[in-house]
């Protein structure tokens, strides 16, 4: 069965972008375009891996982390990071926090790929 | 002598004296009016020293006028100063959000996601992904460049070896060299080049001095260099590319300046390399500069100086309280001193420092003094909030290491200006007193 990530930006595009490129490659995906409706489509589809921008409005990618994390259903969600303001520091706190991962835009799809993979604990096929 | 004979005498003796009085009156008049005169000058300084009082009181009051000014336009600059980086900061996030689609659209295309394409179709669709990628590279230097001038770019220093990082930059290329027809050479020492100093950005200059030395040359090599000397380590990368004019020579590390057309195909430049490179080595406290003769090559040469782990924590120390003085102002320096090393192997250990410096290089410049000790030097910072952030460390660090079971014993001490120590002397002694040596 197909593994079911979640992706939030408040941007559409990078939203039809990430999407495409993630369905290209056999996931299935959910969408949101803000903090709010992240959490709520987290907790309600419980998927594989979480994708979350930074900054978006109704609370923002640490935000949303925060919240899943007092969860029991979805503290263990594997989430990755993606930004345009890339930031040693901000980077070094979210992957101490636990993040699966961080990325920064414009990013290559092949980082980006391997980086779900390795999130979703699955073989690197090449 | 009758008393007519004494009258006599008298009466010839009065002229004489008629003539000594009028003699001592004149003396007396004369004195008169030497003391009016002394007078009138003794006013006359009088009046100039109130009226040069006056001027004085008019240039202090002056000056405080120009004080107040100077301090208002400092604030004024600082406050722009902030602005542009926050400019800057906000329209690189700007921009980078359009970047990220139009590259990834793109590159789906390409990666035949949307369908199959043609050669041509192939060919357009892969100019755009190299344009994108050197706005992208742009991007990344302006806000570089920004960081530097604005001095928030913050060097994470560690003792590295100068060879490993020249080795990594030259394999990088070689593919590059390899289909250019261009040889690379290297000139290391048989042992190591050891400094104190940012890998990344080290790798990063190294990265730009050879790119471009690609860039202008279109037959012959680059030739990369490493020398450790007593007191510092010498770099160099050189090429028998088309050279710099010597009209040209003196403004190679200016913003945006990109001489004649590039050489060979292959990556455009952004004109900011080169003033990057020049804004990192002057960060470690090196020196860079060029050497070139059109159509003769060039030489890129930069030095790093050797600083041990104690010059640099003396360095940050004396710093930081250069904004204190006389008890007003604070710094305070966290100890962490590590016990039991010796059971532990050395991967674990290695994670363990790597995660302390992380820790640590949060709150300010944190330095590494050996493997068993991590000394943090907060500047501006109070003891009462130091042994805070002492704490607040000192949990984590203990939940880390009962996560991983590691036994080993980290203890934090904290040391502050001027309870502990007012000069780096004191402070460095007393750090030692911890630590043992």
């Amino acid at each position: 069965m197909a593994k079911k990530i979640l992706i939030a930006d408040d941007e559409p595009h990078v939203l039809q972008l990430i999407a495409s490129r993630l369905k290209a490659n056999n996931y299935d995906v959910i969408a949101a375009q803000d903090g709010l409706y992240a959490v709520k489509k987290a907790i309600e589809a419980k998927p594989d891996l979480i994708i979350l921008d930074i900054k978006m409005p109704a609370g923002g990618g640490v935000t949303v982390f925060e919240n899943l994390r007092m969860s029991a259903d979805t503290m263990m969600i594997p989430i990755i990071f993606i930004t345009a303001y890339p930031n040693e520091e901000l980077r070094d706190k979210l992957l101490q926090m636990g993040a699966a991962g961080f990325i920064s835009k414009p990013f290559d799809a092949e980082d980006l790929l391997a980086q779900v993979r390795k999130a979703l604990g699955e073989e690197q096929v090449k | 002598m009758s008393k007519l004979q004494e009258k006599d005498k008298a009466k010839d003796q009065l002229p004489e004296e008629i003539s000594a009085l009028q003699k001592r009156t004149q003396e007396l008049q004369d004195l008169e009016s030497r003391y009016k005169s002394l007078e009138e000058e003794l006013q006359k300084t009088k009046n100039e020293l109130e009226t040069q009082g006056w001027g004085l009181e008019k240039t202090n009051q002056a000056i405080k006028v120009l004080y107040k000014e100077l301090e208002k336009k400092n604030k004024e600059l600082q406050k722009l100063d902030q602005l542009k980086s926050d400019f800057v900061s906000a329209v690189s996030h700007e921009l980078r959000t359009p970047l990220t689609t139009i590259r990834e659209a793109i590159s789906q295309i390409l990666d035949g996601i949307l369908g199959k394409i043609t050669a041509e179709q192939r060919e357009f669709l892969s100019i755009c992904l190299e344009d994108v990628d050197r706005l992208k590279r742009i991007i990344d230097n302006l806000l570089d460049i920004a960081k530097l001038e604005a001095g928030k770019i913050r060097l994470k220093r560690e003792e590295a070896d100068v060879v490993i990082l020249a080795t990594a930059v030259s394999a990088a290329f070689y593919p590059k060299a390899k289909s250019r027809n261009l040889e690379i050479r290297e000139d290391f020492p048989a042992g190591k080049a050891v400094a104190y100093v940012d890998k990344d950005a080290i790798i990063q200059v190294f990265t730009n001095l050879v790119g471009n030395a690609f860039k202008f040359t279109q037959s012959g090599y680059v030739d990369i260099s490493v020398r450790d000397e007593p007191a510092y380590v010498e770099c160099s990368v050189s090429d028998t590319g088309k050279g710099i004019s010597e009209e040209d020579l003196p403004k190679v590390f200016a913003k945006f300046q990109q001489f004649g057309q590039a050489g060979g195909p292959g990556e455009k430049g952004t004109g900011l390399g080169l003033s990057i490179s020049k804004g990192l080595i002057e960060l470690h406290g090196g020196k860079i500069w060029a050497e070139s003769k059109i159509k003769a090559g060039t030489k890129f040469i930069f030095r790093l100086p050797k600083y041990t782990a104690k010059e640099l924590f003396k360095e940050y120390v004396t710093k930081g309280l250069k904004e204190t003085t006389a008890g007003k102002g604070s710094l305070s320096v966290l100890v962490f001193s590590i016990k039991g090393v010796e059971g532990v192997d050395s991967e674990k250990m290695n994670a363990v420092l790597q995660n302390v410096d992380n820790l640590a290089r949060r709150q300010a410049d944190a330095v590494v003094k050996d493997a068993q000790v991590i000394l943090v030097v907060l500047p501006r910072t109070q003891k009462e909030e130091a042994l805070k952030v002492a704490e607040r460390m000192q949990g984590k660090i203990n939940e880390y290491l009962s996560k991983e079971k590691i036994r080993i014993e980290i203890s934090s001490w904290v040391l502050s200006y001027p309870e502990d120590g007012e000069t780096e002397k004191q402070i460095c002694a007393k750090v030692d007193q911890i630590t043992g040596g």
